[in-house]
């Protein structure tokens, strides 16, 4: 069975305001690791709950395997759903919110037996079946939530940031463990995060969003390197992108006469001493070191120049630069946005040479 | 207790002084005294109000209950005697069970009611709104009114009741003068009277529920029975409990309703324990015999309140 699920002219509007989502056309691929991704009240949580039918669009077409979901209630929508706060039932012990949606589809007491027994195995939670909720930390509670998903064999999970109340520690740990089920189960993830690494590292495919609209979407690769926008340049990546406006900037090298800003990523930027050589052609810019931070294996170079704050990723950390230098950029890692911000691209796949 | 921990607390604060006391030990310091004394003279009023109107009333009327007293000729010790004769009077045994009827009869109907309205008003729209206001009303207006309005409603002759009973063919009912009714028309009046407070606290705690529960019950595939009584009634139950104690003492404490409406009759029917006390001790003048009554009433009173706080501390907390 397919489970494919497509948005088409999806609307989404509260009472008489004007609609938080318009137009919104998305398709999501079956068995793909789907994220959608974006700051707070850019609607990524109302397209989630859309298409888990707790909200109902109120406009536009939403299909899963085909079929117009228009009429289909949440729970005969062949999903299951993972919730930030748990949404544990705290009068139910962890068994019976297994239970509980098994019980609902008349599952016979042998099988349901069998497939709690399958699942609290697979996350860990054999011990615990006989506590209640509140008896147990927010790691084992989000476990026992993904149980309750996992033992009803939906075609498609959905999880709204299911992370973020755990600490950074647990965070990476069930992340890695996101990515084993899905490769375990090769059912159709969607997940819903602001945090852009939870979407970088997990994520099969990005759906970036922002104010109701899709920004970019595409693999974590072409959503780093090859950003559609100002906004994907700079919302992807720590520390994100340098855009500076190119009006102020005498910049010979620049393809295009439309073009408004100039972007380019920390770490290819390279610094220079102020009397330096230029080693080959590029967008050089003079600035003041206002700090660094040592990283680890990089540094993090704030730059002040006079189009604006840089922030440059040197992976030397051996010597550290300090005063006036002189930030080099080469041409091929300068990408140009128009006054809409807008991408400018020279030729097709320019980015899958760099 | 309070007050010893409040003692401890404000002899803790000032270090430099307490640091000066230590050094003063031997000399008698009458600022050590001072600072004791201060949480003893701040508690003062309240403990003074307590002990005049409550604990030495309770120690009096647990001492009047071992005596035989009209309140005017001399007190006599008889011992034990007004509680055996409470147990063999079959006056006192019909009043405690017209009390427990009572008291079954109101919770029942303020449990079941109040969860019945609060489920209706739930939904939060203007008229719901409204109607919150309309059913706390009751609750809000002197219970001597009520029982003055209804007393009129009930009349046998002229109450509007039977009026409306009368208008559809059906024979009047004796409301307040057939025993067997009586009592439930009292109850009916209290529950009348008390279901707006419920539904309140009923509706605050369904308010309470997150919705993201309900949200996964859904799709969990519950249907609405199950929804209700998987859901909603559990994460209700801490409420009930409270609901149904504190009604449950309150209706034991019946006195406004009967002393009104009915004075106990016809025949002893509703009779119950506050409106038997005060008869035998305001009509009667058998103080020590109304004291012991008083005492049962105590006893039983103070068992519920245990068990609430009992069961209260064992109470589950959820998350």
């Amino acid at each position: 069975m397919e489970s494919k699920i497509v948005l088409q002219d999806i609307e989404k509007a509260y009472g008489k305001d004007a609609p938080v989502i318009e137009n919104l056309n998305l398709e999501i691929e079956d068995g793909s690791f789907t994220v959608l991704l974006g700051p707070s009240g850019c609607g990524k949580s109302t397209t989630l709950r859309m298409i888990a039918g707790l909200e109902q669009e109120t406009g536009g077409v939403l299909k899963i395997d085909g079929k117009d979901m228009k009429e289909v209630k949440p729970g005969d929508r062949g999903i299951a759903m993972v919730f930030q706060n748990y949404a544990l039932y705290p009068t139910m012990t962890v068994k019976e919110n297994i239970e509980f949606g098994l019980k609902n589809c008349k599952v016979p007491k042998a099988e349901r037996e069998e497939r709690i027994k399958e699942v609290s195995m697979a996350v860990g939670l054999e011990e615990y079946l006989n506590r209640k909720p509140s008896a147990l930390s927010g790691g084992q509670r989000q476990r026992v939530a993904l149980a309750r998903a996992m033992v009803k064999k939906p075609e498609v999970f959905l999880m709204d940031e299911p992370l973020s109340n755990l600490d950074a520690k647990l965070r990476s740990q069930l992340r890695t463990d996101l990515i084993e089920l899905h490769h375990k189960l090769g059912s159709t993830f969607v997940y819903v995060t602001h945090d852009q690494v939870e979407a970088m590292s997990m994520g099969t495919h990005i759906v970036l969003m922002h104010k109701g609209k899709i920004m970019q979407q595409g693999s974590p690769y072409k959503i780093y390197h090859d950003p559609d926008n100002v906004f994907t340049a700079q919302f992807i990546g720590t520390p994100p992108m340098n855009v500076l406006n190119l009006n102020d900037i005498s910049h010979e090298y620049c393809p295009f006469a439309e073009a408004a800003y100039i972007g380019f990523r920390p770490e290819y930027a390279v610094l220079l001493d102020e009397s330096a050589a230029i080693p080959e052609t590029g967008l050089t810019i003079p600035g003041d070191i206002v700090t660094h931070e040592m990283l680890g294996t990089e540094t993090l170079y704030k730059i002040d120049t006079k189009y604006g704050r840089v922030q440059v990723k040197i992976f030397d950390e051996a010597t550290i630069v300090d005063g006036r230098v002189k930030i080099f950029v080469p041409n091929e890692r300068l990408v140009y946005f128009d006054a809409d911000e807008q991408r400018l691209r020279l030729g097709e796949d320019k980015w899958m040479q760099n | 207790m309070d007050a010893k921990l409040n003692g401890k607390n404000l002899l803790e604060v000032p270090v430099s002084i307490r640091n000066t006391a230590k050094t003063n030990k031997k000399t008698f310091s009458m600022e050590g005294v001072g600072r004791k004394a201060i949480p003893y003279v701040m508690i003062a009023p309240a403990m003074i109000i307590s002990a005049v109107f409550m604990i030495y009333p309770i120690i009096y009327m647990v001492y009047l209950s071992f005596f035989k007293w009209n309140m005017i000729g001399d007190m006599k010790y008889i011992g034990l005697e007004n509680y055996l004769s409470l147990l063999t009077d079959s006056d006192f045994i019909k009043v405690l069970l017209n009390t427990c009827q009572f008291t079954v009869g109101t919770v029942a109907g303020f449990i079941i009611f109040g969860l019945l309205l609060a489920l209706y008003l739930n939904k939060n729209t203007k008229i719901n709104r409204f109607l919150q206001s309309v059913v706390f009303t009751p609750y809000v207006v002197s219970l001597v009114s009520i029982a003055f309005i209804w007393m009129w409603i009930m009349d046998d002759n002229l109450g509007l009741l039977n009026y409306v009973l009368n208008f559809f063919g059906i024979d009047s009912v004796k409301w307040l003068s057939d025993p067997k009714i009586a009592m439930w028309s009292l109850v009916l009046v209290n529950i009348w009277k008390g279901t707006g407070y419920y539904a309140l606290i009923f509706l605050s705690a369904l308010q309470s529920i997150p919705s993201y529960l309900y949200e996964a019950a859904e799709l969990d595939r519950a249907g609405r029975i199950t929804t209700f009584f998987k859901i909603t009634l559990p994460m209700l139950s801490p409420t009930m409990f409270f609901l149904v104690l504190t009604g449950t003492i309150a209706s034991f404490k019946v006195f406004e309703t009967i002393n009104i409406m009915t004075l106990g009759g016809p025949g002893n029917a509703t009779n119950t324990l506050v409106y038997y006390i005060y008869e035998y001790g305001f009509k009667y003048y058998k103080i020590g015999y109304a004291s012991a009554v008083g005492v049962v009433l105590m006893v039983i009173v103070g068992l519920l309140t245990l068990i609430y706080f009992g069961v209260l501390q064992k109470k589950v907390h959820y998350q």
